[in-house]
């Protein structure tokens, strides 16, 4: 019974402490964060849309947003927060918010649109951690 | 081969619990590993997604709020409201700074009061607005979600683990623990009744294969074990054969063989020699001692003998002396072995009585000291006699020659007359009796030297009729003085004779004269040779007085005259036929003589075949 019990207990803690280990981030920054990227979506629309220029196709595209991601990325000292946009045809396009803190609040500080290569890297490269 | 399908029932509650103790630990370990990794995932989700719910329904009415750029006017507080209607929100409440008072409450007139417990947090209304929004509220949710799952998660491992066992049992019984049992009951029915129970199999699985290999084993124990009973069978027999066999040669041996039990020292069995040897009869012996019989003349040496037996050290020919029934002591030599008959250990004894051996040795031994004392003593006195006769004929041969030479030259009157006559008949008897001294010293050295073994024979080839011929011309002086004639009778295909001629010439000599001698004057000897396959026979043959056995064993002997009377008269040494005998001797042939009184003497000297040469071409052209 110790053979089969041993591994089992090893292999318990390795799944709960291994990819999701991460710098702590209490609720309430949680939800500022969550707010400051709202605040920075609601700021930002003209007429409902959301305007953003395609540097490849050398063209102002226009996005709605459509839903909040609940997860919350760290990437050192910043934050990255996601929301899904539908263009016109209903097709997805993912929106990556970097936030940073300033003074008792946050701020956006870019935005990414269309574009996961980043962070998809940076997550690779340990740069970016899954905020618990 | 029978096939025989068993259905008994019997529990594999043994070998399930077993599997139990394996299956119900790695069960619920995985599955707890399992739900717990869920639940991690989920209770983040549910944390993350309230923060998200929370931080956006916060974000929008902020912004509603600034839009209205007076956040006191109509409607302010109603919509600030709606933040209640999600559970996790406990109370909101608008604030022109950090610690000032609320000028819009949720739920209305009340607000954040009495909620220092709860979370709490601000959210700016617009950039420049100076009021901000001030959320209390809980995550009872996400702790709840998270108490719900685990609840579900115990009921589900249990549930699960359940209906595994209850699965894992009737699959358990319905395929492995039927058939086993199955084959087991047979193994056990074929241990009672001692031949094999086969099985009948069904399928392709491995519980199949095992009774396919269950069945071949039995068939082949059946044939191995009927293999057994055969060999043992024939290995008796062979084993009776073998104890018959050595019943009978322990019975008729002629050697006392004794079985003895080393514990007790008494005797189980003896043969035929034993009681005849020892004087015994059957039941004196058997559950005796040997102290019991006094066999033993010194019983120590029968202790010493058995303990080194007992010490599994066998005993070869050792000599001791016993005591027949009757009290005669024998010679024995015996040999012993501690073998293992019957189960039990046995001391085997086998005896020689060599008494007689014994005794004969001692004689033996006896006489052959005595028999070599005296041929020291005969070839010491042989060798002496052989020294002074070869001194005595130098010594003798030397003023003999000066004898007879001298009175030869006096009966020639080389050197002028002698005058009376009777000088020259004394120089004659001079020389006369000179020669025949000088003879008789020639005689008696050669027949030292053959007698002694010295005498060299120097072999050469030659024509026997020719030697025969020079004999005859020599003896012819002597046999005209005698009046006797000597005629020879020689084939002309005689074959070649190997043999030392001047030895053969003076045997012929020494027949001739002897034949000459003997003869009555008037008469004839006769000299003959006949070559046939046996060899050469030559023959001188007279027709004297004759000789009868006895005189012909003297005629042997050397100095021994027959007729000491006769032959004094005829100046003879008594070495001529011994001489004749040893010289034939010497050359591998024999002397044979053939006479009776009043008929004459045949003697014969017989050369062996292979001193002829080409003896058998000859004989083939003879025949």
């Amino acid at each position: 019974m110790r053979k089969l019990l041993a591994p089992s207990v090893i292999a318990f803690t390795m799944a709960l402490s291994g990819n999701f280990a991460a710098a702590e981030v209490t609720t309430n920054e949680k939800i500022m964060l969550q707010a400051t990227m709202q605040q920075a979506i609601a700021e930002t629309l003209i007429d409902g849309k959301y305007l953003y220029l395609d540097a490849k196709a050398a063209k102002v595209e226009a996005i709605y947003p459509a839903k909040t991601h609940p997860m919350i990325m760290r990437m050192g000292d910043h934050f990255i927060l996601c929301t899904d946009f539908r263009n016109a045809e209903g097709k997805p396009v993912n929106v990556d918010f970097y936030i940073s803190r300033r003074d008792d609040a946050f701020v956006v500080f870019d935005t990414v649109v269309a574009n996961r290569a980043p962070i998809a890297q940076m997550m690779k490269s340990g740069q970016v951690e899954i905020v618990k | 081969m029978s096939a025989q399908a068993l259905k008994v029932k019997t529990g594999a509650c043994r070998l399930f619990g077993k599997y139990l103790l394996v299956f119900v630990p790695v069960f619920v370990l995985s599955a707890m590993l399992g739900f717990a990794v869920i639940a991690e995932f989920k209770a983040r989700n549910a944390g993350n997604t309230l923060t998200a719910r929370i931080g956006s329904q916060s974000a929008h009415i902020a912004n509603a709020l600034a839009k209205r750029e007076i956040p006191r006017a109509g409607g302010s507080q109603d919509l600030l409201a709606t933040l209640l209607y999600d559970p996790a929100i406990l109370c909101a409440e608008v604030r022109a700074a950090k610690g000032a008072q609320a000028v819009l409450k949720a739920p209305r007139g009340l607000g954040c009061a009495g909620q220092s417990s709860a979370d709490g947090l601000d959210i700016p209304i617009g950039k420049n607005s100076g009021y901000a929004l001030h959320l209390r509220f809980d995550t009872k949710e996400v702790q709840n979600s998270r108490r719900t799952f685990r609840d579900f998660a115990i009921l589900a491992i249990v549930f699960s683990l359940l209906t595994c066992i209850v699965a894992s049992y009737l699959g358990f019984r319905l395929i492995v623990g039927k058939p086993l049992s199955a084959l087991l009951t047979a193994i056990r029915q074929s241990d009672q009744q001692g031949k094999p129970v086969y099985l009948a199999a069904s399928g392709s699985d491995e519980l199949a294969t095992v009774v396919v290999a269950y069945n071949r084993m039995q068939q082949n124990l059946a044939a191995h074990a009927d293999r057994i009973v055969q060999k043992t069978a024939a290995f008796n027999a062979a084993l009776r054969q073998k104890e018959e066999l050595l019943s009978t040669v322990f019975q008729i041996s002629p050697y006392p063989f004794a079985i003895i039990d080393p514990v007790d020292g008494k005797y189980l069995n003896v043969n035929e020699a034993w009681l005849s040897t020892m004087q015994f009869e059957r039941h004196e012996v058997i559950g005796k001692t040997a102290a019991d019989l006094a066999l033993w003349v010194d019983p120590t040496e029968r202790e010493s003998l058995v303990g080194l037996l007992k010490s599994n050290v066998p005993v070869r020919s050792r000599q001791v002396k016993v005591r027949t029934k009757f009290g005669r002591i024998l010679d024995v030599q015996i040999s012993g072995d501690l073998v293992h008959l019957h189960g039990n250990d046995k001391l085997f004894l086998v005896a020689n009585d060599i008494t007689e051996r014994m005794r004969a040795e001692g004689e033996r031994n006896r006489n052959f000291v005595e028999l070599t004392e005296a041929k020291a003593e005969a070839e010491s006195a042989s060798r002496a006699k052989s020294a002074f006769l070869a001194n005595m004929s130098h010594e003798l041969r030397t003023p003999l020659n000066a004898i007879i030479g001298f009175s030869e030259q006096l009966k020639r009157q080389t050197f002028g007359p002698l005058g009376d006559r009777r000088y020259l008949d004394y120089a004659e008897y001079i020389r006369s009796s000179g020669q025949h001294l000088l003879d008789v010293v020639v005689g008696i050295l050669d027949f030292s030297k053959a007698e002694s073994g010295e005498f060299q024979i120097e072999e050469s080839v030659f024509e026997i009729s020719k030697v025969a011929d020079d004999a005859i011309r020599t003896m012819e002086i002597f046999a005209e003085s005698e009046q006797v004639s000597i005629c020879a009778d020689l084939p002309d295909e005689l074959p070649a004779l190997r043999a030392d001629v001047r030895i053969v010439k003076q045997m012929l000599l020494n027949l001739l004269s002897n034949a000459v001698k003997f003869s009555p004057a008037g008469r004839a000897v006769r000299l003959t040779a006949v070559a046939s396959r046996d060899g050469l026979a030559v023959t001188v043959e007279d027709n004297g007085p004759g000789m009868d056995e006895e005189a012909v064993k003297l005629a042997l002997v050397p100095f021994c005259q027959v007729d000491e009377r006769r032959d004094r008269n005829h100046n003879g040494t008594g070495l001529g036929l011994p001489l004749v005998s040893q010289f034939i001797g010497l050359h591998g042939g024999v002397l044979d003589i053939d006479s009776a009184p009043g008929r004459g003497t045949r003697a014969t000297i017989v050369f062996p075949p292979r001193r002829l040469i080409g003896v058998a071409t000859q004989l083939a052209a003879t025949a």
